[in-house]
């Protein structure tokens, strides 16, 4: 399907439409400066010359390595104008995934600082790529694999302005963004101009951004859950409200409070920290923060009480996603009498149906794999054709996640397909072990995985990792007589390792294959 | 206890963290705690009560700042001041 209206189809085209409405508006800031709809569009497009000029075209892949920042959004949008696929990655992975992502995707240009530079020149070289970009002229290496380093503010300064993006179809690629890989390598995630329109809408119908929202923004923008703000802010003409101060929360909820955001969007354990320690750094937000969006990772009754009651006036909204489906759920928590345990009802245009190991679709209440339709489902894996086939049938993605919907249309998350722990052919649901362990009232948090059984008779048997309250005690016995007296013996851990918290990724989830390789 | 005492202390417990070791092949990871992602935000709250036990004081919620915490050398700093330490030049 091509366009059939001047409705914006891409980013850059809603940009356009936002800088002509309001050229003086602020879109984008955080504490060293501020970029106007105008200012934004006019950057992005020099830098989109300057990428030209090296040969960057329609279709190519452009790795960013880059953190939170204005660059960050110059460049996204910079790549988008010319009718390139932005590929954003976290700057700070780790040497051996970025050389696997870079393979993977074959860039033919990398915008980085110059300190990730010098950590990508101590690697191979990926043949594909034939330019560097930094967005600043620190000190570091001039040559990554013998290909200059090439300066955005001398392109900002020295290129002409390019009168209008490239003109683009709503099936087009318009960015990858890489799986987080908590179960898996990361995989690239096609998300077409339709998709992100679509996530757009969503966010609009959803929490009622518009242009007059601020939204305080610390989520990483290489993920599709931050990325979704940039591009709802620019659809809306509201502002993003970026921080350099996102480790120290003291510094960023003043920031934030100064700044007057209207929206914050984050992970639970953002939340449980400000909670904790800058209880009432928060509460001041609380005269003009009009939501908060909990996302990615259980969030904990406690906690959205505790939210209720330090933010009285914000409306309080929990979330679902996947790269794969962009938003599949988002419900308002903001009255007590919501079941904390739900995720919310589908989004607006989002069908999602529970289906049983025949693909037979369950009952109300009854706990199967969730198949999920919407105009946000991914193009596909970049080149993963197997893996395309076996969890895409054309709008239809279909998760690893398990779970039910209530009476209410309400979809409950209970764990995750491949999660299941298989011990000598008794199946265990490693969320039902870590209910019953948190119902301890000596354990703060718990997770369960599978590891192999020692004596290699039952193939796999579970193992708890287990937060502790602060000051008591307990130790594996005491963990695995509890579990006793409520599971069925092939349940009950073998094993049990106490932690002082439970490692997330930098959305706040937890990473299964790293709880594995701990002892 | 003295400056190289909390020193030793504060680097023996930076290195015993997963995020040390990746980082530390970044270089510079002793001035960037926080951007080498050595502390996330929920692990520099533990490492804050870590130095209040081992010093013996509390640190207020607003001192927790980039210009005390993302470094060893203006950890120390701070120390020295909050301690009335008095380094010899």
């Amino acid at each position: 399907m091509g366009r059939t209206s001047d409705t914006p189809v891409s980013v850059v085209e809603h940009l356009q439409r936002t800088r002509a409405d309001r050229p003086t508006h602020e879109c984008l800031l955080d504490e060293n400066g501020t970029w106007t709809y105008e200012a934004l569009a006019c950057d992005a497009a020099r830098v989109a010359g300057a990428l030209a000029e090296v040969g960057v075209a329609r279709h190519a892949r452009v790795a960013i390595l880059l953190n939170n920042s204005p660059a960050f959004a110059i460049s996204y949008l910079a790549v988008a104008h010319i009718g390139a696929i932005p590929v954003p990655l976290d700057p700070l992975a780790s040497e051996h995934t970025l050389r696997l992502i870079l393979a993977d995707c074959a860039p033919c240009a990398v915008v980085c600082e110059a300190e990730t530079a010098a950590r990508l020149a101590a690697l191979p070289p990926i043949d594909s790529v034939r330019a560097f970009f930094s967005p600043g002229a620190d000190a570091g290496p001039s040559d990554v694999w013998d290909l200059p380093i090439r300066d955005f503010t001398t392109a900002l300064q020295e290129n002409a302005l390019r009168p209008e993006p490239d003109r683009v179809d709503a099936d087009e690629v318009a960015t990858i963004v890489y799986t987080s890989g908590t179960t898996d390598v990361p995989k690239g995630v096609m998300l077409t101009h339709r998709n992100l329109a679509a996530l757009i809408r969503s966010g609009v119908q959803t929490l009622g951004v518009g242009r007059d929202d601020r939204i305080g923004h610390i989520l990483p923008l290489f993920h599709l859950y931050g990325l979704r703000e940039l591009q709802i802010a620019i659809a809306v003409g509201a502002t993003l409200v970026l921080s350099t101060q996102t480790g120290f929360p003291a510094s960023l909820l003043a920031w934030f409070e100064r700044q007057r955001i209207t929206g914050f969007p984050g992970v639970p354990g953002h939340f449980a920290l400000y909670l904790g320690r800058y209880r009432d750094r928060l509460a001041a937000l609380g005269g003009d923060l009009r939501y908060i969006l909990l996302g990615t990772a259980h969030t904990p009754p406690a906690l959205l009480d505790d939210l209720r009651s330090v933010l009285p006036r914000t409306r309080i909204y929990k979330t679902y996603g996947l790269t794969e489906c962009g938003r599949v759920t988002t419900g308002d928590f903001t009255s007590p009498d919501t079941p904390a345990s739900s995720v919310g009802p589908a989004a607006p245009g989002v069908d999602v149906t529970v289906r049983d190991a025949d693909r037979r679709e369950a009952a109300r209440g009854e706990i199967g794999r969730l198949f999920i339709s919407s105009d946000m489902v991914m193009k596909g894996y970049w080149q993963r054709p197997e893996d395309n086939a076996e969890v895409l049938d054309g709008r239809c993605f279909r998760t690893r996640d398990l779970g039910y919907i209530d009476d209410h249309g309400r979809v409950h998350l209970v764990g995750r397909v491949d999660e299941m722990i298989n011990t000598g052919g008794e199946k265990t649901a490693p969320w039902e072990v870590e209910l019953v362990l948190r119902q301890h009232p000596s354990i703060a948090d718990a997770a369960v995985v599978a590891v192999p059984d020692e004596d290699g008779v039952l193939g796999q048997v579970p193992k708890a990792f287990v937060v502790l309250r602060s000051g008591v005690t307990l130790d594996a016995e005491d963990v695995r007589k509890h579990c006793a007296r409520h599971l069925e013996s092939y349940k009950v851990p073998r094993k049990v390792s106490f932690l002082a918290r439970l490692p997330e990724t930098t959305l706040g989830k937890v990473p299964l294959h790293a709880l594995k390789r701990l002892d | 206890m003295t400056r190289a005492q909390i020193e030793h202390a504060v680097l023996e417990y930076l290195t015993k963290l997963p995020g040390w070791v990746r980082a530390e092949a970044r270089g510079g990871v002793a001035d960037g705690l926080i951007d080498h992602r050595v502390l996330d935000s929920l692990a520099l709250l533990e490492f804050v009560t870590f130095v209040e036990k081992l010093c013996g004081i509390e640190i207020a919620s607003d001192d927790i700042t980039e210009e005390h915490f993302n470094g060893v050398d203006g950890l120390l700093r701070y120390l020295d001041a909050k301690r009335g330490v008095v380094e010899a030049q």
